[in-house]
C-alpha cells in the first residue's frame, strides 16, 4: 500500500531537441537545478538519486551527479527502455514511502544524437532486432492488427498526431514546435512503416528531466503534488496464445494496480500524459488504461474529447510526438508536465481545474515479452 | 550488423525447429534445455510449414542492412497437435496481408525466416 504522504516537491526539464554539441552532463544539470530550486532544496538535502538512461555512456550517472553538486550520495542507474525515467520515479517514491530515504531525486537523461546518425538501430543479439524490426515497424504491426480487429480506416490514427502536435505548438520546451499540421499533412507525410507516416512518429531527441521526491512532512515548497499511487509491471511472455497487440496486457496490469491502490477509477483522471512514441501507442494505451472503450481512442481525438479543452485531455504537453523522445528522460518529462498541470502552471496548455493526473510510460522492444516495463502513476494536486 | 550469436529461428527440412514444454505446453522457436516460460522440461518439436499471420507491415525505411521496402510479419506457426510459436519473419512477395492469412515457410536463407502465401511455396 502506497504511503499517502509521498510528494513530488519539485520538477525540472531541459529543452528538448537535437543537442549533439552539449555535454550530457549539461542536459541533466539544467533539469536538476530547476527541480531542486522548485523544491527549495540544496544538493546537500538529497539523500539518494535514481537515474534512468538507455544509451547513456558508461559512468554517466556519476558524471551527472558530480556535475550537479550531488557527488557522494548513493546513485542507482535504471535501464527499462522507454520507461527508464518513470521506473526511476517509481523506485524513488518507494524509497521514501518505505522510509529508506527522506528526500531523493529521480533523473532521466538521454543524448541520442551522439549515438545514432539516423533511427535507432535494432539490437543485433535480439531475434527480432536481428530480423530488421525497428521500433516503427513493431508499432506498425500492432497498428495493422488493431485496425483489422476494429474495422477502422488507417487514416483515423492521424488524428492523434494532429491533436498532440497542436498541443506541442504551445509547449516552448518541445522539440517540434511551430505551426501544427492538419490531418492531410500528417497522412501525406513520408511513409515509415505500415500505416504510420513520419508525422505519426516521435522525433529522436536529446534531453533530461528530474523530480524531487520526499515526504509531505519535509516538503518546503508551497504546492507539493501527492503521489497517490505508482505501479511498475514488467511484460510477461508474448506468444501465439494471445491475439492482443504487445503491451496491452502489461498496461492493463499496471493500470489496475495503480487505480486499486489509489482507490480511483479512470473516470477520476482529469489529465494524462501517455506514451505516444507512435500514434498507435496512444490509442492502445488510452484503451488499455480504461480511459475509453476499445476501438474508440482515435475517434475521440478527432472529436476533441481527448484534446486540450476536451472532457479528458491526453498529452497536453504535445506528448512524445512533439516534445520528442529522449528515452531515459521521457517518463520524468511526462511527470513534470502533470505536476505543472496540477499546480495550474502549464500556461497556454493548462487543463482547467485538474486535480488528478496520470502518467504512463511503456518501454518495449525485447523479443517475446509483452513490453519491457510499464509504469502508471496517479498524482494528486496540491490542496 | 555486428558479429554476435545469431538469435533468429532456424529452419531444418522446411520446418522451424524448437521445443515444447511438457509442463505448460508453451511452444518456443528457441532451442533451449528448459522452457523459457516456466523452466519446465521440454521436448524437441518442429513447427510449420503452415502458419497464420498475426499481423504484417511494410517497412519503408532502411534499417541496418535492410533496404526498403520490405515486409515483416508475425506468424503463428502450426504445431503437431496444437499451435506453435509466434515468429517474426519476412514475407515474399512483399506487401501486407490481412491478419489470419495462411502462409507457408519458404526457407530461412541462412538467416531470416521467409514465408509465402500458403500453396505457393516450393
Amino acid at each position: 500500500m502506497m504511503a499517502a504522504s509521498v510528494v513530488i516537491s519539485g520538477v525540472g526539464t531541459s529543452n528538448f531537441g537535437r543537442a549533439p554539441q552539449s555535454r550530457i552532463e549539461a542536459l541533466a544539470h539544467a533539469a536538476i537545478v530547476e527541480a531542486l530550486d522548485d523544491a527549495r532544496v540544496a544538493p546537500g538535502d538529497i539523500d539518494a538519486v535514481w537515474l534512468g538512461t538507455v544509451f547513456g555512456p558508461a559512468g554517466v550517472a556519476n558524471r551527472v551527479m558530480a556535475a550537479s553538486g550531488l557527488a557522494g550520495v548513493p546513485v542507482y542507474s535504471i535501464e527499462a527502455a522507454c520507461a527508464s525515467g518513470t521506473v526511476a520515479l517509481h523506485e524513488a517514491q518507494a524509497a521514501v514511502a518505505t522510509g529508506r530515504h527522506r528526500r531523493v531525486l529521480a533523473v532521466g537523461v538521454e543524448q541520442l544524437s551522439t549515438v545514432f546518425s539516423g533511427p535507432i538501430v535494432p539490437e543485433a543479439s535480439d531475434p527480432e532486432g536481428r530480423t530488421g524490426l525497428a521500433l516503427p515497424a513493431l508499432y506498425a504491426l500492432s497498428a495493422n492488427r488493431y485496425l483489422h480487429d476494429y474495422g477502422l480506416d488507417p487514416s483515423v490514427l492521424g488524428h492523434i498526431a494532429v491533436k498532440n502536435k497542436y498541443a506541442g505548438s504551445l509547449n516552448p520546451r518541445a522539440h517540434l514546435g511551430g505551426a501544427p499540421p492538419d490531418i492531410d499533412q500528417v497522412l501525406g507525410s513520408r511513409a515509415i512503416a505500415g500505416p504510420l507516416t513520419l508525422l505519426q512518429c516521435c522525433p529522436m531527441s536529446d534531453g533530461a528531466a528530474a523530480a524531487v521526491v520526499e515526504s509531505a512532512a519535509t516538503a518546503r515548497c508551497d504546492d507539493p503534488v501527492t503521489v497517490l499511487s505508482c505501479a511498475f509491471v514488467s511484460g510477461t511472455w508474448w506468444n501465439s496464445d494471445t491475439s492482443l497487440p504487445w503491451s496491452v496486457d502489461t498496461v492493463r496490469a499496471a493500470a489496475r494496480a495503480a487505480f486499486d491502490t489509489a482507490g480511483l477509477t479512470p473516470a477520476d483522471v482529469d489529465v494524462a500524459e501517455l506514451h505516444d512514441a507512435f500514434t498507435i501507442g496512444e490509442v492502445l494505451t488510452t484503451e488499455a488504461l480504461g480511459l475509453c472503450a476499445a476501438g474508440t481512442a482515435a475517434q475521440r481525438a478527432a472529436d476533441g474529447a481527448s484534446a486540450l479543452g476536451g472532457e479528458q485531455p491526453i498529452n497536453p504537453s504535445g506528448g512524445l510526438l512533439s516534445r520528442g523522445h529522449p528515452l531515459g528522460a521521457t517518463g520524468l518529462a511526462q511527470t513534470a508536465e502533470i505536476v505543472w498541470q496540477l499546480r495550474g502552471r502549464a500556461g497556454e496548455r493548462q487543463v482547467d481545474g485538474a486535480t488528478v493526473g496520470l502518467v504512463e510510460t511503456m518501454g518495449g522492444g525485447a523479443a517475446g515479452v509483452d513490453g519491457n516495463a510499464c509504469v502508471v502513476a496517479l498524482l494528486g494536486g496540491p490542496g | 550488423m555486428p558479429e554476435v550469436a545469431d538469435p533468429r529461428p532456424r529452419c531444418d527440412g522446411g520446418l522451424v525447429v524448437g521445443v515444447r514444454c511438457s509442463e505448460c505446453a508453451t511452444p518456443s522457436a528457441w532451442v533451449v534445455g528448459r522452457c523459457p516460460r516456466c523452466l519446465g522440461q521440454v521436448v524437441p518439436e518442429s513447427f510449420g510449414p503452415i502458419g497464420t499471420v498475426w499481423s504484417s507491415a511494410n517497412v519503408h525505411v532502411a534499417v541496418g542492412e535492410y533496404t526498403p521496402t520490405y515486409t515483416l510479419a508475425y506468424v503463428d506457426l502450426d504445431g503437431a497437435d496444437s499451435i506453435g510459436p509466434r515468429v517474426l519473419a519476412h514475407l515474399r512477395p512483399g506487401g501486407e496481408v490481412p491478419p489470419g492469412t495462411r502462409v507457408e515457410i519458404d526457407g530461412d536463407d541462412g538467416g531470416d525466416l521467409w514465408f509465402v502465401p500458403a500453396g505457393t511455396g516450393a
